[in-house]
């Protein structure tokens, strides 16, 4: 059978590199009698758009750019991706290089998605991120740590001078207790560069010191970060004091003002929405509990990893630092499920999915109980009308579960590998079962919506 | 609008004196001026170096491309010149170029028009065009390679 390919040319003005790569493609596939189709992404707007069923029947993909292209849409595919030149120089060269081309694996792509977000991520939303992922391990190690004190005794860590106690000190000192700063300190880092940092981790600080939690470091994150951006921007000073700016005008001023603002203006009213807030959370019972964790649940799947489910993540991980633990339990259940249930659907059916994609789920399995939702987007990608409510209803389930059985989870990550550990994790039985029920719905709802491959 | 309408004998040259990229657009830019395609002759050039700064528009096979979108456009055009010596111009493939189109493509140009240039870029992928322009002895020869 003929080999079939598809291609994406694009330039920046978008006039004759756009249509030249395109004619040379299709001229060297026709010599080589390579079926082509070639979309033109020009100033006349993308011309002889890819069809779903193009990509599907394509043995690979060429993307001849100088332009960004998404690439979402290829997923799964063998990917060849060049400058526009390269196929205006040597078109023949790459359709063999297509042809010879391997799907790329799934951990792969998954890695190349995570980092094209991560390139895409702007304004607000990356400085709230890039606080979190600095925040994540100070997180990770007090939760383990303060698990681990418990392991002697529950009441053991309170008996100051045991070993229990010191372990609770580090997890609960100097890991959570540095969560709330640390995550101020690094959206003011994101917004400002360095300068950002000191007045940061001291709205932080100061948040943290009235029980304004998670939501008092976000908002003074952000006042500290713009502040100085601005201070930085506006001073002015004569070429031979410009060295003492920053390290004593802009840390002087920026902790100064920040810390000003925090305590008359912005520490009473951020702590007492966090307190109805940690109020709300605790007393939260029954159908409430359920209604959140299904919100919560459908969260993390509707975008794998992108900027709603990153919000209910922040929300879970950021419950911890004010001793609030079922949220975060019910996010990373429900962040599993969905590529756990797409690994479950290739094998309960595996005509419904190609040979690439049975393969994909395997490697899903494994991204699955490591709680990397990120592993689920191949095959999103690739259908999402059908794959995106399927992992939805599936994780909103394992969410509602989780609240339900009033599951607590003390660690914002590591998927399976953390549970074993005692006291990371309350009534696991009940956890696990909470996620088996919520792999099935998945695996069972996406192989009702998928039809037969022929 | 087919590239009859964007290419005339007047806007080409059998005898491009430029040796350097900037002269060569300098020197198609007064034909596209003459012709009434451009009203402004900076301006318009300006946009044709901002776009050989993102990437040189020497595609290889001795033919270069230069081209702009600008406000001082008034309609889309093309000039083109053959050199009889070749010009100092870093080309995709090494080679050095001999043949130089310069495109005039307006703001917010009416898709016929880019179609249109659209078509010329494909013709020039092919070998047979590019023969006929090199042979070209007259510049109506060179308006009906395009055809």
């Amino acid at each position: 059978m003929a080999k079939m390919l598809v291609a994406v040319t694009s330039c920046p003005t978008g006039i004759a590199h756009t249509y030249m790569a395109a004619e040379a493609l299709q001229k060297a596939a026709a010599a080589k009698q390579v079926t082509i189709k070639v979309e033109t992404r020009g100033s006349v707007g993308a011309e002889n758009v890819l069809t779903d069923d193009d990509i599907r029947q394509a043995d690979a993909v060429i993307i001849a750019a100088d332009a960004k292209v998404d690439k979402a849409r290829f997923a799964g595919k063998p990917l060849v991706e060049v400058g526009v030149g390269e196929a205006i120089k040597d078109a023949a060269g790459l359709i063999d290089r297509a042809l010879a081309a391997k799907a790329p694996d799934l951990v792969e792509q998954v890695e190349e998605i995570k980092q094209e977000r991560k390139a895409q991520a702007t304004g607000w939303y990356k400085h709230l991120m890039t606080g979190v992922s600095y925040m994540i391990p100070f997180t990770v190690a007090g939760g383990i740590l303060i698990a681990i004190s418990f392991m002697f005794g529950i009441e053991a860590a309170a008996t100051e001078g045991t070993f229990a106690h010191v372990l609770n000190v580090i997890g609960g000192q100097a890991g959570f207790g540095f969560m709330i700063p640390i995550l101020a300190g690094f959206i003011a880092y994101s917004i400002a560069d360095r300068p950002g940092i000191a007045p940061g981790m001291a709205a932080g600080f100061l948040a943290n010191s009235v029980g304004a939690g998670f939501l008092g470091a976000i908002v003074g994150g952000f006042l500290a970060g713009y502040l100085v951006y601005y201070l930085n921007k506006w001073i002015r000073l004569p070429r031979t004091l410009e060295g003492i700016k920053p390290v004593l005008i802009l840390p002087l001023l920026g902790v100064g003002i920040t810390g000003l603002i925090m305590v008359y203006v912005l520490n009473t009213p951020m702590a007492a929405i966090m307190t109805g807030l940690q109020n709300w959370l605790t007393s939260l019972s029954g159908g409430s509990a359920v209604v959140l964790g299904f919100i919560l649940g459908a969260m993390m799947a509707f975008d794998m990893g992108g900027p709603v489910n990153k919000a209910a993540y922040a929300f879970g991980t950021g419950l911890l630092a004010s001793q609030v633990y079922e949220p975060m339990a019910a996010v990373m259940a429900a962040g599993m499920t969905p590529p756990l249930g797409l690994f479950l659907a290739t094998l309960l059916a595996p005509k419904k999915y190609t040979t690439e994609e049975r393969e994909a789920g395997k490697a899903a399995g494994v991204l699955g109980i490591s709680f990397i939702t990120e592993g689920a987007i191949p095959f999103a990608a690739a259908d999402p009308f059908r794959v995106i409510p399927a992992i939805m209803a599936g994780s909103a389930v394992t969410g509602a579960l989780s609240m339900a059985f009033g599951v607590k989870l003390m660690v914002p990550h590591g998927g399976i590998w953390v549970l074993p550990m005692g006291n990371v994790v309350t009534n696991l039985a009940m956890y696990a079962l909470a996620i088996v029920v919520g792999t099935v719905i998945t695996a069972l709802v996406v192989n009702l919506l998928k039809t037969n491959k022929e | 609008m087919s590239i009859r309408e964007l290419i005339t004998p007047e806007t080409v040259t059998l005898d491009l004196k430029a040796e350097r990229p900037e002269e060569a657009m300098a020197e198609l830019g007064a034909l596209l001026v003459r012709s009434g395609a451009v009203s402004d002759l900076d301006a318009y050039l300006e946009a044709v170096k901002a776009r050989e700064a993102q990437g040189t528009t020497a595609v290889g096979f001795g033919v270069a491309i230069p081209h702009g979108k600008s406000s001082a456009v008034s309609r889309a055009a093309v000039a083109f010149g053959r050199s009889r010596s070749s010009l100092e111009w870093e080309s995709l493939d090494g080679e050095p170029v001999k043949m130089v189109f310069l495109i005039a493509a307006p703001d917010g140009a009416h898709d016929l028009h880019l179609k249109a240039l659209s078509q010329l870029a494909r013709l020039l992928m092919h070998e047979d065009v590019r023969g006929k322009l090199l042979s070209a002895a007259t510049p109506a020869d060179v308006v009906n390679a395009l055809m």
